[in-house]
């Protein structure tokens, strides 16, 4: 689809006046597009609701700074630790990638760009499966914050390439050929051309990533080792202080102050969701407003 | 050149490791090993918890879908579509805790024999999360259809919702039901919500309204009670299995052009 065609609108607008059953149908659409907003809204609301009663927001702010680095601060940070040593990882992986299927005629590249797809279909629990059998076990990296890092990295890595993918078929053919007949080579157009012109189409899929890669819980919760006594700690970190499983944690167990915690580790988890995604947003959106004029 | 080669390669090899784990992890002695009361009641499971999360996300996310392509202005649409897609960009141990939380209690509290950890409470919960796959991708296939086709239906006379239904529904069709395909899919392999809201009810009953056991929550309580046994090797492989079938149905369709083309 060419861009002159992305920018046209299908869409007709609301139906005529006359036609009563036609804008009744669309109000019925407005209504149901709505709907999930406000019911995710409400449950959320509901929840955090539920946080504040059980618990004085001031003794749940004072123990929350007492447990310091065993607590809630100690996750943030193992998360943050935890995140940016797989986005290390997969970020060149996943550009590479997506570089080596942009290239000029690559035989084969149907197959590999399939094999892409159906890797981002595939569920994040058998991530886990994989990061616990190769690095955990294979590489004897113990149930360690590298091994964890390590399979969030194949996790996100095909959402990176896929976005790669996307930012570096943008950008427009000419450029490539200016550099060419400036006698570059087909490196130098890449690292020098291509790239730079693709980068915040690229970055915006690592954003995607950061996000995704924060959020995620079901591959640590394998990886982590949680069955395991947490006692051999290993000098790689200990990846039970992240985020998610701070939280899974600590609903685990039965008392209510626990659960209070839990839901001011859902706050911050969140808070730091909507930057990401903002950042991500008005990337994207100047992106597109500097390419189409 | 060397280093994208690799890098090239590593989605290859990640795909072959993790079919050659599943399936080595799977056999013990020579021996195909089952969960405890076999796979089938799982694979039910998933499929009951699964498909209920569909069928109440699929009419909701398709009229969504069709204000946002067919009825809503552009201005409206570049904040309504951002906001629905931020439901699935919520953690899902979030959802897992509104489930336990707040959506269990209130269920039980109102339909009594509904219990606390159930089918149901996980498939509404799943809805949420799954609802902005149904309506982007439908929305993507119903602006897919050419302006050219609609003005031909307006010309022949036909009112708005008679052009939507005779016209463009039925050249959205294979896009449509991938996007259903693909919200399945994504609902197979959710693990969090399953885990957590879902229950682990060890004699596999298909009743929703009480706990069922999925193939994610054998695998996530799994992980939490041992280190890994064969059966979850096996309960893994049917899972690929599954969500990957669903989603080469899903590819096929994405591209396959529907009536009028």
């Amino acid at each position: 689809m060419t861009r002159a065609e992305l920018r046209r609108s299908t869409g007709l607008g609301l139906p005529p006046r006359r036609q009563f059953r036609g804008r009744l149908f669309a109000v019925g659409c407005l209504l149901a597009s709505l709907l999930p907003v406000v019911v995710g809204a409400l449950l959320l609301g509901a929840l955090l609701r539920q946080g504040a009663q059980m618990d004085e927001p001031q003794a749940l702010i004072q123990r929350l700074a007492a447990s310091g680095a065993d607590g809630l601060l100690g996750s943030v940070a193992g998360s943050l630790w935890l995140v940016s040593l797989s986005i290390f990882i997969a970020m060149p992986l996943g550009v590479g990638a997506a570089v080596h299927l942009e290239g000029p005629r690559r035989t084969g590249r149907s197959l590999l760009a399939l094999n892409m797809a159906s890797l981002a279909a595939v569920p994040s629990v058998l991530y886990g499966i994989v990061g616990l059998e190769l690095f955990v076990r294979a590489l004897h990296l113990g149930h360690s914050l590298v091994a964890a890092a390590m399979t969030l990295a194949l996790l996100v890595m095909p959402i990176v390439a896929v976005a790669a993918r996307a930012a570096l078929r943008a950008v427009p053919d000419e450029l490539r050929e200016a550099g060419y007949a400036l006698g570059a080579t087909r490196w130098q157009v890449t690292r020098q051309v291509v790239l730079p012109a693709a980068l915040p189409g690229i970055f915006s899929g690592v954003i995607l990533a950061i996000a995704r890669a924060f959020g995620e819980a079901a591959p640590l919760l394998l990886v982590a080792g949680l069955a395991v006594s947490s006692s051999e700690s290993t000098t790689l970190g200990d990846p039970e202080h992240v985020l998610p499983l701070h939280v899974f944690e600590l609903l685990a167990r039965p008392h209510e102050a626990a659960q209070a915690d839990a839901i001011a580790g859902v706050v911050v988890l969140l808070g730091t969701l909507m930057v990401l995604s903002t950042w991500a947003t008005r990337l994207r959106h100047r992106h597109e407003r500097r390419r189409d004029g | 050149m060397i280093a994208l080669r690799v890098s090239a390669a590593a989605p290859v090899l990640l795909s072959v490791a993790l079919v050659g784990l599943l399936v080595r992890g799977a056999w013990s002695e020579g021996v195909l090993v089952l969960p405890a009361h076999g796979l089938l009641p799982l694979v039910l499971g998933t499929l009951l918890v699964a498909g209920l999360a569909a069928v109440i996300a699929v009419p909701v996310g398709l009229l969504a879908a069709i204000y946002l392509g067919e009825f809503s202005s552009p201005s409206r649409r570049r904040w309504l579509k951002p906001l629905l897609e931020l439901l699935a960009g919520v953690p899902t141990i979030v959802y897992g805790l509104i489930a336990v939380m707040v959506v269990g209690p209130w269920l039980h509290r109102v339909f009594p024999s509904v219990q606390v950890h159930s089918g149901v409470t996980a498939a509404l919960v799943l809805s949420l999360m799954v609802l902005p796959t149904v309506s982007s991708l439908t929305d993507d296939a119903l602006r897919a259809v050419p302006r050219e086709l609609r003005e031909a239906a307006l010309a022949l006379g036909a009112s708005r919702l008679r052009m939507l239904r005779v016209v463009v529904l039925p050249a959205a069709a294979p896009g449509i039901v991938a996007a259903v395909m693909l919200a399945v899919s994504r609902a197979m392999g959710e693990t969090m919500i399953m885990t957590l809201a879902a229950g682990d009810l060890p004699s596999g009953g298909l009743d929703p309204r009480q706990a069922v056991k999925t193939l994610t929550s054998h695998v996530g309580h799994g992980a939490l009670v041992e280190p890994l046994d064969a059966a979850m090797y096996t309960a893994g492989g049917a899972l690929l299995v599954v969500s990957l079938l669903t989603h080469a149905v899903a590819h096929r369709l994405v591209r396959r052009r529907g009536r009028w083309s």
